[in-house]
């Protein structure tokens, strides 16, 4: 009767494949789980995770393009640019993984707080069976919104032309220095370091027995900084013209011609 | 001579078909521990990677010899970890995704 001490070793053989055969459905349920997990996290969280790592440094030079710009380059474009670069990453991503994740940006804001710049962008990223919502952002330590703003009213004031009424030629030149700096004192000094250096040479037009009338063109360039730090070395330079009629009261004998040339900042004490 | 038929013959071939079943089961089984351990070797290799990916990057790891690292897309459904690397500055933004596989 020797089979009889085989017959317990097959019933142990088949207890033990039947623990086995329950213990890969159950660990090979749970890998695949983690493994779903592990990998969600690394395309939707890490990913928001590493954007808000790079975002500063896409801020930065989004900045340095609106300071050497803000007339064309303002808030908005930084955000839409931002936004773009953005989207680019998760497209490149979602590419090469085969559309295994898929990225939206939900919304974008780009706004000026007390002396900073803040870009948010809220995203979600869509796994096969999940969504999954981000949130990245990044600031700059200049109120560029406000900046821009600044050098658009600076421009926007010396683009108007003047008509001086003057005695004589040396208190039509005071009138239009004090003129210009009237001009750029109207920002303040609160976001934007400026200079301008301008310069005009004005023409004898019209001259009656009470009246001289001289024309001229004043040329201007503008150099602009922002007022806090400025991380990126950029100067904001804009130059334009204004015409200026001065009218003396009085028939002028010997000058034809006079230049008028200053230099006018908002920041006194360097 | 009818007496060993009766008694060994019916003995010997149930000795022998048990044998077959106790072989084939511990085949079986051995097969089950072996598809365990690589199903184990898959997670914690996953959970190395996972952790890796989180700390920098998985593209160093060439010293797995059962692991993959590809920069292409994905081809089946068998990968362990997709590690995607946003790296660079300013405009020069670099995005790289590495997915790695058990072979």
């Amino acid at each position: 009767m020797i089979y009889k001490s085989l017959l317990p070793i097959v019933i142990t053989l088949i207890i033990m494949v039947t623990i086995t055969t329950y213990l890969i459905n159950y660990v090979n349920y749970e890998t695949n789980e983690a493994l779903l997990y592990e990998n969600r996290y690394l395309v939707s969280i890490n990913v928001f995770k590493q954007l808000n790592e790079t975002l500063p440094s896409i801020i930065q030079n989004e900045a340095c393009t609106l300071i050497s710009n803000p007339i064309n380059y303002t808030c908005e474009t930084l955000g839409i640019n931002t936004t773009d670069i953005i989207a680019n990453v998760l497209g490149i991503i979602s590419n090469r993984t085969g559309s295994i994740v898929h990225y939206e940006i939900m919304s974008y804001g780009v706004y000026g707080s007390g002396n900073e710049t803040i870009y948010r962008a809220t995203i979600i990223a869509m796994t096969q069976d999940d969504e999954i919502e981000g949130m990245v952002s990044a600031s700059y330590p200049i109120n560029l919104c406000l900046y821009s703003q600044a050098i658009k009213d600076l421009m926007n004031n010396l683009r108007a032309n003047l008509t001086v009424y003057a005695n004589n030629i040396t208190e039509a030149i005071q009138i239009v220095n004090r003129d210009v700096s009237n001009r750029v004192e109207l920002l303040g000094d609160k976001y934007v370091k400026i200079t301008i250096y301008y310069e005009g040479v004005f023409s004898m037009v019209r001259r009656t027995s009470n009246q001289t009338t001289y024309v001229g063109q004043i040329h201007y360039t503008i150099y602009a900084t922002p007022n806090n730090e400025n991380y990126c070395n950029k100067t904001t330079v804009y130059s334009g013209d204004f015409y200026v009629i001065v009218i003396i009261n009085k028939y002028v004998n010997e000058t034809l011609y006079f230049s008028i040339n200053g230099l006018v900042n908002n920041h006194a004490a360097q | 001579m009818v007496l060993v038929d009766s008694l060994v013959f019916p003995d010997l071939i149930v000795v022998i078909i048990l044998t077959i079943v106790a072989l084939i089961l511990i085949i079986y089984l051995t097969s089950l521990l072996v598809k365990l351990s690589i199903i184990n070797y898959r997670a914690s290799i996953s959970a190395f990677l996972f952790t890796k990916c989180l700390d920098g990057g998985i593209s160093g790891i060439n010293y797995l010899n059962h692991v993959t690292i590809t920069e292409d897309k994905p081809l089946s459904g068998n990968y362990l970890i997709i590690c995607p690397r946003i790296t660079g500055s300013g405009y020069d933004i670099n995005v790289t995704v590495y997915i790695a596989y058990v072979r």
